[in-house]
């Protein structure tokens, strides 16, 4: 399978692209990709025919249809032969309790990567650093069976110069080895090195933030980075916003507030990862776009209006999730004029209605916490 | 630590986020109540009435701050005409609620129905208008009630209370003295002493929800003699059978069947979530729903549409992406409806956000084998032969009222197979005198 167009986009950097350059480009990628999917997933091209949808005919974004993050849960889904099934990905059945499954070939699995790794290179810098994980060391070692958790974890590690974890587990518990976390920034400070201090959003902050301002403890970290991903339930129910986050964050370790970076992704678009850049919004890649649908219309908001977040991309060849419904509202900031200077949609996720539990890998790891 | 609730409304007014203890409310309550049971019933009735009629004033607030709750409707169940016959058809006639009447089946006998005295109501979130109206009910039979709405509900009873104040004004025996015998309280569900409190007061315990915390209600301590009527979670569903697909007008069956899956937003037990045609013919079912979609289409100008919940558009966007993929869906542009067909012989899963299956069967007769005790209602529509053969076995496994399509949610006594004004009275007799 040749996917001319999409190879194109992945030659570009990540947000190098204006929307009157990228688009033309865009649709093009996407509409092979969606030729693809109609042609070789039944069910997806049944779906289509329902929806009076042809691939080869579509001119908007917006024509596109969406599968919902949710039926991954209840169907596996394949464009591609099961003989060419290079592995499955279970996410971490977070808010139904079930996961999703995700089947994926070589060439997406190596696309998904080095989309991933891209993006983050972009965010980090191309500059290999110290990682202290705030996680068991479990969740770093290489083992057959990955959860969804550690693969978050080891996904970023490519980066890592090497990597220390530093939490432990006592009867089932698990609790921050505070004298390990601070050896490490301690020496990182000494040496005047810039090292990467990561966690699940409610871990970093309940357990290592809010503690060391306690103690008026801080260090001076300046140039490193703090990285967190995770569900805000738990912060939110504590009142801790994530303006809040950042400012505490840097006032411990350091760091300016551009520096504290919140990653946000999901399974069903794996390699699709959207950092906050210093302005705290998140943008688009060249390959790939947003939009925000109105909850009881179901039709494209404009710019500042809260929605349904439908994520778009064409990096996705083994399974139709090329234009995913999610169930994260969030809305569009605007379009190649972030001050930050990255090209593209630049948009905000602003959490889940209120009537569901927001329950990312963070909140259920914080469960497992003392 | 203390026994504060916060009381929406007490003492015949309004009081958001007062904080008063249970036991002056409960005391309040009670001394009312010795007024209220001296009051002729047609009093009551006439100041429901004219809560009622002010209800039907479209120009009220309470219509724009509570859309979709059901409020015309209460407004046309307290009308005089409906309470007199629900009265009637419980105690033959209401004036045994004022003093003894002589029976007629027991000709040397008479009878009086005194109230029981505290009546207290724990509700649920689903629909409040239902537990409005056991309410209506436990004042009609003179009792006080205290009611314990679901935590995180909009305070829609005060504002009914409220206006049901208002009725009568300036007159004896007004609806500001009637509202004196009702208090709607809330407190934190974790204080089981505050539950205990008020549990250890009622004469009859009233619930509505789901079986879970019925039962944990439930378990709160009771005197020896209080009464329980539990109207716990159930599930209803619609069926067509041959005769009437064949005779009768398609389109005008499908407005009575939008209308049923439409109000609510089906979260009444009493709400329709599966609808069974009695067909083989596949093109039956299609035909059918693309009426049920322009009814449902034209059900949203006389039903406006809640905006739904994010579980709620989350699982039905999934049931259309399934349903367009492996079965047949037909839907609105928005999240408004969703009609879901498969070859599936189940009810529902209940979805709410009218969301209705569409199931084709051989035989009525087959549904015998879904029904249990949890079923509530069955919409139906058929030929005397049938109606009279599957009224007769649906009921004997449980179904607790049958009704016609397009009314499936209009309440009515039994409910749950309770003649609910028979729970709530204590009854004395005597020797006729001549």
């Amino acid at each position: 399978m040749e996917f001319k167009h999409l190879d194109t986009l992945l030659e570009h950097q990540p947000y190098e692209l204006r929307r009157s350059d990228k688009e033309p480009l865009f649709l093009e990628a996407m509409k092979a990709v969606a030729l693809h999917h109609y042609t070789n997933c039944k069910p997806y091209k049944t779906l289509c025919d329902k929806r009076g949808f042809d691939p080869e005919k579509f001119v908007r974004l917006s024509d596109l249809p969406y599968l919902p993050t949710s039926v991954f849960k209840d169907a596996l889904l394949l464009s591609i032969p099961e003989k060419d099934l290079f592995r499955e990905i279970n996410s971490s059945a977070t808010t139904t309790g079930r996961p999703s499954r995700i089947g994926l070939d070589k060439p997406t699995s190596l696309r998904q990567s080095k989309c991933f790794n891209r993006i983050v290179l972009e965010r980090l810098s191309n500059k290999r650093r110290k990682f202290a994980v705030l996680d068991v060391p479990e969740s770093i070692k290489r083992t057959s069976v990955v959860g969804a958790r550690s693969s978050t974890i080891r996904s970023l590690l490519f980066c890592a110069s090497e990597a220390h974890t530093c939490v432990e587990e006592v009867d089932g518990k698990f609790t921050i080895d505070e004298e390990r976390l601070d050896e490490l920034l301690m020496q990182a400070e000494k040496d005047g090195e810039q090292v990467v201090i990561f966690g699940f959003t409610y871990i970093l902050y309940a357990y290592v933030v809010r503690p060391l301002l306690q103690k008026s403890k801080t260090y001076n970290l300046n140039g490193s980075k703090i990285i967190h991903i995770g569900g805000w339930k738990k912060l939110e129910s504590e009142k801790v916003s994530p303006e809040k986050l950042i400012v505490d964050c840097s006032q411990v370790f350091g760091v300016k507030k551009g520096d504290v970076v919140d990653f946000y992704g999901f399974t069903e678009q794996s390699g699709m990862v959207y950092p906050t850049c210093e302005e705290v919004v998140r943008h688009m890649p060249v390959w790939g776009d947003v939009l925000a649908r109105d909850p009881l219309t179901l039709r494209p908001l404009p710019p500042g209006k809260e929605g349904l977040l439908q994520f778009i991309t064409p990096i996705q060849t083994s399974y139709p999730g090329h234009s995913v419904l999610t169930e994260d509202m969030g809305y569009i900031v605007g379009v190649d004029n972030c001050p930050c200077g990255r090209k593209g949609t630049a948009f905000k996720v602003v959490g889940r209605a209120k009537q569901v539990e927001v329950r990312g890998c963070g909140d259920i790891m914080a469960e497992k916490f003392a | 630590m203390s026994n504060l609730v916060q009381v929406d409304f007490h003492a015949g007014r309004t009081a958001k986020g007062e904080r008063v203890g249970v036991s002056a409310v409960i005391g309040d309550l009670k001394q009312a109540q010795e007024n209220l049971k001296r009051w002729p019933v047609d009093r009551i009735i006439e100041l429901f009435d004219e809560f009622g009629f002010r209800l039907m004033d479209r120009r009220l607030s309470i219509h724009g701050d509570y859309p979709n709750s059901g409020i015309a409707y209460i407004a046309g169940w307290c009308r005089k005409s409906n309470l007199v016959s629900l009265l009637q058809s419980a105690f033959q006639s209401r004036y045994v609620l004022d003093r003894f009447v002589d029976s007629e089946a027991k000709t040397d006998r008479s009878y009086r129905a005194h109230s029981r005295g505290l009546v207290v109501h724990w509700m649920a979130g689903n629909v409040p208008t239902l537990g409005f109206l056991s309410l209506i009910q436990g004042v009609l039979t003179k009792n006080a009630n205290l009611i314990k709405p679901a935590s995180g509900s909009n305070d829609l009873l005060a504002q009914l209370l409220f206006v049901l104040s208002t009725a009568k004004e300036g007159e004896p025996q007004s609806g500001r003295d009637l509202v004196k015998s009702m208090a709607v309280v809330r407190y934190d569900r974790n204080r089981k002493d505050i539950g205990a409190a008020i549990s250890k007061e009622a004469d009859v315990r009233v619930f509505w929800g789901g079986d879970d915390s019925v039962a944990t209600m439930r378990a709160l301590p009771t005197k020896l003699h209080t009464r329980d009527l539990v109207f716990s979670n159930k599930t209803s569903f619609m069926a067509i059978d041959n005769g009437s697909l064949e005779t009768m007008d398609m389109e005008a069956i499908a407005r009575r069947v939008a209308m049923d899956i439409s109000v609510f937003e089906q979260k009444a037990c009493a709400s329709p979530h599966t609808l069974f045609l009695e067909t083989e013919d596949a093109s039956v079912v299609q035909q059918f729903a693309l009426c049920l979609k322009e009814a449902l289409s034209r059900a949203l100008a006389s039903i406006p549409k809640t905006i739904p919940s994010q579980n709620e558009i989350s699982a039905v966007l999934n049931l259309r992406a399934q349903y367009d993929m492996f079965h047949q869906a037909w839907y609105s542009e928005g999240t408004e409806f969703s009609i879901l067909s498969d070859d599936y012989f189940q009810l529902g899963p209940p979805i709410g956000n009218r969301t209705i299956y569409l199931r084709k069967i051989d035989n009525l007769q087959k549904l015998t084998e879904l029904i249990t005790p949890q079923v509530q209602s069955v919409g139906i529509l058929a030929k005397p032969e049938t109606f009279e053969r599957v009224t007769a076995l649906f009921s004997e496994k449980g179904v607790h009222r049958f009704t016609n399509i397009g009314a499936i949610t209009h309440f009515e006594v039994p409910w749950d197979g309770y003649i609910l004004p028979q729970y709530l009275v204590r009854w004395t007799s005597r020797p006729k005198q001549s």
